[in-house]
């Protein structure tokens, strides 16, 4: 259920927050996109393992856990410094994607209760991120072939459709209509 | 990277995830300035002492740490609102830095880019503000402000079939409000742009 729920819930959060600087700004083609998904996906599981043990057997008992994303982060820099310098991969931009896993890693630490949870959290949420680009690329392209209006150039029209994208993976949820609920 | 995709970006990483309420909202852009301003100082000390390559990280590294220190203060002020904020925190934490590091210092001009940092910041928290104002209103028929008990909302008659439902404080009604913002800004200034 975890997985079902951070795959449609990391959509809604991290695509148009930090995702959609990639794909509004970029120009994206395969081999950067499986470079990137790939180098992105080791560095997550090999970052998320070192992260773990030093927050379970170092944050813990000292009762400092609230310093866990120092801690993250710099795992996550060692290993990302570490990885693109053994194999030359593209030269990945600090804004998007160290922020994005670094902030992948947290939240999954901050919603999981072990190890085997937070794998789940992180990969679900990288997973959807990277399987919604080509669809909201896709989008973009085809907006920008339309020539839409000039007030309609702003993003405005990637917005709507995302919103219209998230409302229907959200519509299995009919809690919303049952006001009395709230 | 021009100052209008910075505004872009932090408007959807920052506002869009948050939740519906303005009191949350106050606490978040309150954040974004002072992580803001401190940070951008300490990009000043990075830039003196020469740290080469480990400029950015060192730069990630403090804004994380600012937002961590943040996130205490505010747990000090009211720990239902840090519990409730939670993972937003770290929203502001990369909008935060998408405001530093994308200014650049012109030689040696410190003043100036410290001014364009605390320019765009508030420019962004009052367009935050309206932002939050109008999500709570559509969504809830209220406006709320952060106090130390969680909280204080301030009921305001609601336009029948307008507002009041709970939809509009979804991230995908957010979307549509946004949208709606950014066609209205934009076709007013290309009309004023014309004439």
């Amino acid at each position: 259920m975890s997985l079902l729920f951070f795959f449609l819930f990391s959509s809604a959060l991290f695509n148009y927050g930090m995702g959609l600087q990639g794909f509004l700004l970029k120009e994206y083609n395969l081999k950067t996109y499986l470079v990137c998904f790939l180098q992105v996906l080791i560095e997550l599981f090999l970052s998320l393992a070192v992260s773990w043990f030093f927050i379970r057997h170092i944050l813990l008992p000292i009762q400092l856990t609230e310093l866990f994303p120092l801690i993250v982060f710099l795992v996550f820099y060692f290993f990302h410094t570490l990885i693109s310098f053994l194999v030359e991969t593209i030269d990945l931009e600090a804004s998007n994607e160290i922020f994005l896993p670094v902030l992948i890693l947290i939240m999954s630490f901050l919603h999981s209760m072990n190890f085997s949870k937070a794998l789940i959290i992180s990969l679900a949420c990288h997973l959807s991120y990277f399987l919604a680009i080509p669809i909201l690329y896709a989008i973009r392209l085809r907006i920008d072939q339309a020539h839409p209006l000039p007030a309609f150039k702003t993003g405005a029209l990637v917005l709507i459709s995302l919103a219209v994208i998230m409302i229907s993976l959200y519509a299995f949820d009919l809690s919303v209509f049952f006001q009395g609920g709230f | 990277m021009k100052g209008k995709n910075i505004f872009f970006i932090a408007s959807v990483s920052i506002l869009i995830p948050a939740t519906g309420r303005l009191g949350y909202g106050i606490i978040l852009l309150i954040g974004l300035i002072s992580i803001n301003c401190i940070s951008s100082l300490l990009y000043i000390v990075f830039k003196k002492c020469d740290v080469g390559s480990f400029e950015t990280p060192l730069q990630i590294f403090t804004t994380i740490a600012l937002t961590i220190i943040f996130k205490e203060c505010v747990r000090y002020y009211s720990p239902i609102l840090s519990f409730n904020l939670h993972f937003s925190f770290y929203l502001v934490c990369f909008s935060s830095f998408l405001f530093t590091s994308q200014i650049k210092i012109e030689q040696e001009a410190y003043a100036i880019y410290l001014f364009s940092v605390l320019k765009q910041s508030l420019a962004f928290s009052f367009f935050g503000l309206f932002f939050f104002s109008l999500r709570e209103y559509v969504a809830y028929a209220s406006l709320s402000l952060p106090i130390t008990q969680g909280l204080k909302i301030i009921l305001i008659p609601a336009v029948h079939l307008f507002n009041g439902s709970f939809l509009w404080s979804s991230t995908g009604f957010a979307l549509v409000l946004m949208a709606i913002i950014l066609i209205v800004v934009s076709a007013f200034q290309k009309k004023k742009a014309k004439g």
